[in-house]
Formats: C-alpha cells, sequence, structure tokens
C-alpha cells in the first residue's frame, strides 16, 4: 500500500483553512453590502429633504402673500432642520464630508438677510437668494454623493482577497 | 463669576425667529441683548443648550451672536467663555463664523 506524500497527508488542512477564510470574506461581503444599502437610503433620504429644502425655500422668498411669510418660515426651518440631522447621521454612518460647514452655508443663503424680517418686501434680489439656495444645495449633495462613492468604491476596485471564497470552492470541488 | 446655562427652548423660546426686536417678540437682538449680554458680563463660563427649539434662522443667529462682536466683544473671549450644547454641529460652525 502506498504511502502518502506529506503534501497529500495535510492537504486538507490547506483546503480548511481557505474555506474558513473564505468563510469569513463572504460573510465581511455580506455585512458590507447590507451596510451598503442602509446608507444608500440615507443618502436617498438626504437627497429627498435637499429637494424639499429647496421648494420651502422658493415659497418663502418668492412669495409675496404677507399672511404665509410666517408658515413658509416654519416650514423652511423645519425642512433645515431635518436636512441638519440627517446630515449629521450620514456622519455617524461613516461618511467623511464637510457637513458643518456646508450645512451652515445652505442654512446661512436660505435664512440669512432678511429672513423673519416683519417689514419685508419682494424684491429682485430674492431670485438671486434662490439660486445662490441652490447652489449651497448643490454643493451639499455633490459632497454627500462624493463621500458615498470614496467610501463604497465601484467594482472596478475589488481587492485581491474578495477572490477567497472561489478558490476555496474550487478547492472543495478538486478534493 | 461662575458658570452660566441657558438653555433657549425653555428659558428664551422653542420659536426663535427674526433678527431685530421690530420683527417679533422672539428676535435674535432681544435674545442677546436679554440674555447673552448679562450672562457675559455675570459669568465666566456660560453654557448654551440649543436643542429642543422648532429650528434656526441665520438671520436670529447673526444678530445674537455675530452683534456681540459688532458690541465690541473679542472673539477670541466669546470663544472661550461660551460652550454649546447641540445635536447639530452645524450651528455651532456657524456661530464661529461669525465671531471669526
Amino acid at each position: 500500500m502506498p504511502t502518502p506524500t506529506s503534501y497529500a497527508q495535510f492537504s486538507f488542512l490547506f483546503t480548511a483553512t481557505v474555506t474558513i477564510i473564505g468563510w469569513f470574506v463572504v460573510a465581511r461581503q455580506t455585512d458590507r453590502r447590507e451596510y451598503r444599502k442602509e446608507v444608500r437610503e440615507q443618502v436617498k433620504e438626504v437627497r429627498d429633504r435637499a429637494v424639499s429644502v429647496r421648494s420651502s425655500a422658493a415659497a418663502y422668498w418668492l412669495n409675496s402673500d404677507k399672511k404665509l411669510a410666517g408658515a413658509n418660515s416654519a416650514s423652511l426651518k423645519a425642512e433645515l432642520l431635518s436636512l441638519s440631522r440627517q446630515v449629521q447621521a450620514l456622519r455617524l454612518s461613516g461618511l467623511d464630508f464637510r457637513s458643518e460647514e456646508l450645512m451652515a452655508a445652505a442654512r446661512g443663503h436660505a435664512t440669512g438677510g432678511d429672513f423673519d424680517k416683519r417689514s419685508r418686501v419682494r424684491s429682485e434680489a430674492d431670485e438671486e437668494r434662490l439660486a445662490d439656495i441652490v447652489g449651497a444645495i448643490e454643493d451639499l449633495i455633490l459632497a454627500v454623493d462624493a463621500a458615498f462613492y470614496n467610501k463604497f468604491k465601484p467594482h472596478s476596485s475589488r481587492r485581491w482577497w474578495q477572490f477567497i471564497p472561489l478558490l476555496g470552492t474550487l478547492l472543495i470541488a478538486r478534493d | 463669576m461662575g458658570e452660566a446655562m441657558i438653555n433657549i427652548a425653555n428659558d428664551f423660546s422653542r420659536a426663535p425667529a427674526g433678527r431685530y426686536i421690530d420683527d417679533g417678540p422672539n428676535s435674535g437682538q432681544r435674545f442677546r441683548d436679554q440674555f447673552l449680554v448679562p450672562a457675559l458680563s455675570a459669568h465666566q463660563h456660560i453654557t448654551l443648550e440649543m436643542d429642543g427649539t422648532r429650528g434656526y434662522g441665520s438671520s436670529f443667529l447673526e444678530e445674537a451672536f455675530g452683534g456681540l462682536v459688532r458690541l465690541g466683544y473679542a472673539a477670541d473671549v466669546l470663544l472661550k467663555k461660551f460652550a454649546f450644547r447641540t445635536n447639530d454641529p452645524s450651528l455651532v460652525s456657524e456661530i464661529h463664523s461669525y465671531w471669526r
């Protein structure tokens, strides 16, 4: 009866090790995929809220009806408060961007100057202000998107260790 | 000369709004003159609790906090004396921008 070579004796250890590492890699990839989905959902909520802020800002600054000014002002401040909280939540989820500076800029454009001024009258400057608000909101969204794709790289930049599960599968099939 | 604690929602208003006193009862000017300036004169450190309101407009923040610089308070003194408690760090960032 032929004696097995030392490689044959211990080859199962190699297969088992690769399989166990592969299991960890798959588990990690699954966690990361789920985490990516959650953060993407948060990013979508921030985008939707940013659109609401733009609409509320337009309603406040472009409306000349003084009776609606109080309600529009409260609505805009509430939208900004929600946006700020959602942006903060994105930071806590691990996205790294200049959230405080960009949020302060958006709020500054949306509610600065003669915002909430009792004697405010609608003027041409309000349209320029609205353009500034849209610009500040777009800067915020751009920074959020950039931070997202910086944290979650596209598929083209896969790491070598992500192929370990495939190697484990091939080894099991061979045995 | 100890520490002062101002809770904006409880001590001032849940709906801070407007820049000048003419704009309403919860304006930045009134908050500055009735809360911030007396606290600066009487206390070494002032902690501001900012959560609990229905949101802040920059016109309110600029008049209340930026107005302190216009009254003659030095920016470095203000930075040392004030501490902020809030879940929204962008508010602190904005206030500090008025002092620099």
